[in-house]
């Protein structure tokens, strides 16, 4: 018996141990996965020449040595991170004032959230931030209006930078009433992908995919098989991927979610309702809460319904392209520009990343001149040619994805894609939205009510910021 | 030493021995409390006393804000998501605490009987709360997912479901309640060191005046072990109140369907992190504070009708 109390003792105590190490108490708050999301500060990133940490280059050092600069950013492993390291490397090596920047993992405290960065905000506001920041470019207005953020445009006359050659989404997005906090690095754009193989086998044309949101629908139906409660296969679901949550389809349908000019909301616009409608009406047609249900339970990666030949159609990015190439190097798809409710008005959203220097850094005029080079056009065509993602510079875009037949496609509609309201409220407006489209979806209560909710709330929120 | 001797000499110390080695002693004590005392002052009782002047102000952490007054709070009562998050943490506390204290207490029971290899089966139990909350919920994701998951698919075998555990509103809760079981570990040790401390002497008395296994766990195993029972329902209570990882993980910070898996500190989290209104997010907190003091006063309240303590 004692043997074996010994052993359960030894058990707990390891045991407990182990949680201790790990970080993963009970507690239930947030403090759990503090301990496992440390920002990781030096980094195999500048590949490991000079990997000294910042602390190692204090005020005491000599005049000639180099300036560091600390880059946060929150992107996990993947062609954009080696991307961004080869930049950092390179720009290490090339620039001239003895400049030296390292890359640092800021992990988001709760789960793998890359939006909310609250390690950032409390850095700033202990006023000992990063020098420089990625941003989503939606969220650029957020901290802007909190006087969190550097404006640019006089550093960027500093060193002769500006920003005429980039996209307009790309400029909407860097800027807050009309001044620059962002350097645009990257975008990306979603179209209509569509299984030509389920095409076939339903008896639709693989080469006249959907124009518009009535063909669209109709070939859903064609394409959707039920066994009762279960799918078999579906033909589409507005709302999975990047069709998330009301900002696609308003668009497509017409509507606008923001006047920039009067500086209020347009939710409710009447043609953002009536996409709303469209979607809660797809799914009643396609078997009510049974498809509601199945589409929620829908995979990623390996499991991605449009990998694994489960759904016929889907609204994508670029993003999605390595996915399939990994999971069904064999599946024959084609992509076209999202079906609008009128023909060839497709509009669709472009995201996209940018740098930002926090209030308070040390070095602006160093970090400036590493944002200048990573906007160049040498620097935009390698984290192209890397990472798959869109430059913010058009002429990149053209020389790298010039001979690539399903690239052009993407090409032009990032020559139209719009971008979130660029509002103080983003993320806000971000997570009603989906909100919304949840409890549309769910019949809590009709779109109408729920985005003219919303945009009432959401306008008094953006007035607290005038 | 009895505490009358020690106070006397206390006394005395400070009247004939200034800077003797008593009052050393207690400098080298408070000095090497100090850092304990500093972490405690600095990041408990200063945040916490802040938080109730911000919860009057549109802080941001990033700006100071103004002070509005009770703005913050008038707000909130206004707020359909705070009146939803606050029903949801309240009727999974509901759900949740009592399974957990069931389900406990019986495993405790049968972890409690003298077999071989018992010392496997108890950390068996323990096991699970040693994985990190994260990857809990990932695992239980998919096992729970209503097309792929194991839990369907096994359903389905016998002709049920699918049933959709996460994706829809009636049976989301019933899911987390499920998962949250999962971390019962803790309480079960507990309620074992209840169950060892209560004198095998008891057991025997009742057993030479007849008493089969169920009246001795009725009439002495239940009433002793109630101090436990008290202790794992107020740490169930404020724990599940604050839940937060589990079902942010769960659901990507969403929350869904339909915010049914919204809790009250997720929301919390979000105005504080998502929307830079730590003002408003501090407000919450209070609010939190005094709904967890009220409880647990409640439940003190009514200890004294159930709670036996061994003289």
């Amino acid at each position: 018996m004692k043997m074996y109390k010994r052993i359960f003792a030894f058990a707990i105590a390891a045991a407990m141990m182990a949680g201790t190490m790990l970080g993963c108490g009970q507690s239930g708050a947030s403090g759990n996965t503090a301990d496992t999301a440390k920002p990781v500060a030096e980094s195999e990133a500048s590949g490991g020449a000079s990997a000294e940490t910042p602390e190692t280059e204090t005020a005491e050092a000599p005049a000639g040595d180099a300036i560091e600069l600390t880059i946060w950013h929150t992107w996990g492993a993947g062609p954009g991170l080696d991307a961004m390291e080869a930049a950092a490397n390179r720009y290490n090596e090339i620039n001239d004032k003895n400049i030296h920047v390292t890359l640092g993992f800021v992990a988001s405290q709760a789960s793998g959230n890359t939006q909310t960065m609250d390690k950032l905000m409390a850095a700033i506001a202990a006023g000992n931030p990063p020098d420089v920041a990625l941003l989503d470019n939606f969220q650029v207005a957020g901290w802007a209006a909190q006087s969190a953020l550097m404006p640019l445009d006089e550093l960027m006359e500093g060193v002769g930078l500006t920003l005429d050659d980039v996209y307009d989404w790309a400029l909407q997005g860097s800027q807050y009433k009309g001044t620059t906090y962002s350097i645009p690095y990257n975008g990306d754009a979603r179209v209509l992908f569509y299984n030509k193989d389920m095409f076939e086998a339903a008896g639709l044309d693989p080469e006249a995919p959907p124009t518009t949101i009535e063909e669209l629908t109709a070939a859903a139906e064609k394409l959707t098989i039920r066994d009762g409660a279960n799918y078999k296969q579906a033909g589409f679901v507005p709302w999975q991927f990047a069709g998330k949550p009301v900002y696609c389809w308003g668009w497509n349908f017409g509507g606008e979610f923001y006047d920039a000019e009067n500086n209020v909301l347009t939710v409710a616009d009447p043609k953002n309702i009536e996409a709303l409608q469209w979607e809660v009406d797809f799914a009643d047609q396609m078997g009510g809460i049974d498809f509601v249900n199945f589409a929620s339970g829908l995979g990623t990666g390996a499991e991605d319904p449009f990998v694994t030949g489960q759904l016929a159609m889907a609204v994508r990015g670029n993003f999605d392209i390595a996915n399939m190439a990994v999971y069904n190097p064999d599946l024959n798809y084609g992509v076209t520009p999202i079906p609008s409710k009128e023909a060839g008005k497709s509009a669709n959203m472009i995201g996209g990343w940018g740098w930002t220097i926090p209030k308070g850094a040390k070095n602006p005029e160093a970090s400036i001149d590493f944002l200048k080079y990573l906007i160049s056009e040498d620097a935009q065509k390698q984290m192209s040619e890397m990472s798959s993602s869109f430059s913010p510079l058009k002429s990149v875009n053209e020389a790298v994805f010039a001979d690539d037949e399903m690239m052009a496609v993407f090409l032009q509609e990032l020559e139209h894609g719009k971008i979130r309201p660029p509002v103080p409220v983003g993320q806000e407006l971000w997570d009603g939205l989906n909100t919304a489209l949840d409890s549309a979806l769910h019949k809590a209560d009709t779109p109408e009510k729920l985005l003219t909710d919303l945009n009432d709330k959401m306008n008094a929120e953006l007035q607290k910021f005038n | 030493m009895s505490g009358e001797k020690k106070v006397k000499r206390q006394v005395e110390g400070k009247k004939k021995y200034r800077g003797s080695i008593e009052a050393k002693k207690a400098r080298m004590g408070v000095l090497f409390t100090l850092p304990w005392i500093l972490g405690l002052l600095i990041f408990y009782a200063y945040p916490l006393i802040a938080s109730v002047y911000y919860s009057f102000t549109s802080y941001s952490v990033l700006n100071a804000g103004e002070f509005v007054g009770l703005e913050n709070y008038r707000t909130l009562m206004h707020d359909d998501l705070f009146w939803k998050s606050i029903g949801n943490t309240l009727v999974f506390t509901a759900m949740s605490v009592p399974v957990n204290i069931i389900l406990g207490l019986a495993i405790a029971l049968l972890l409690n009987v003298k077999i071989k290899g018992i010392g496997l089966y108890r950390t068996i139990f323990f096991i699970p709360t040693l994985v990190p909350v994260v990857a809990t919920a990932t695992v239980w994701r998919w096992l729970l997912n209503s097309n792929y998951g194991l839990f369907n698919s096994l359903l389905s075998k016998i002709g049920l479901g699918p049933i959709p555990w996460l994706a829809s509103e009636d049976w989301s809760k019933i899911s987390l309640v499920m998962i949250a079981a999962w971390g019962i570990g803790q309480a079960i040790i507990i309620n074992l060191g209840g169950l060892q401390d209560i004198s095998p002497e008891y057991y025997e008395a009742a057993g030479i005046d007849g008493a089969n296994t169920w009246q001795k766990v009725k009439h002495i195993t239940l009433p002793l072990l109630t101090p436990v029972i008290f202790y794992n329902l107020v740490m169930g209570i404020i724990n599940s109140l604050q839940i937060f990882t589990l079902p942010y993980a769960l659901t990507n910070g969403e929350g869904s369907p339909t915010h049914s898996l919204t809790f009250y500190v997720m929301h919390l989290y979000n105005n504080a992190f998502g929307y830079m209104k730590m003002g408003y997010a501090s407000a919450m907190a209070w609010i939190l504070f005094v709904i967890i003091l009220i409880l647990t006063l409640v439940i003190f309240g009514t200890s004294k009708k159930w709670v036996h303590y061994q003289q």
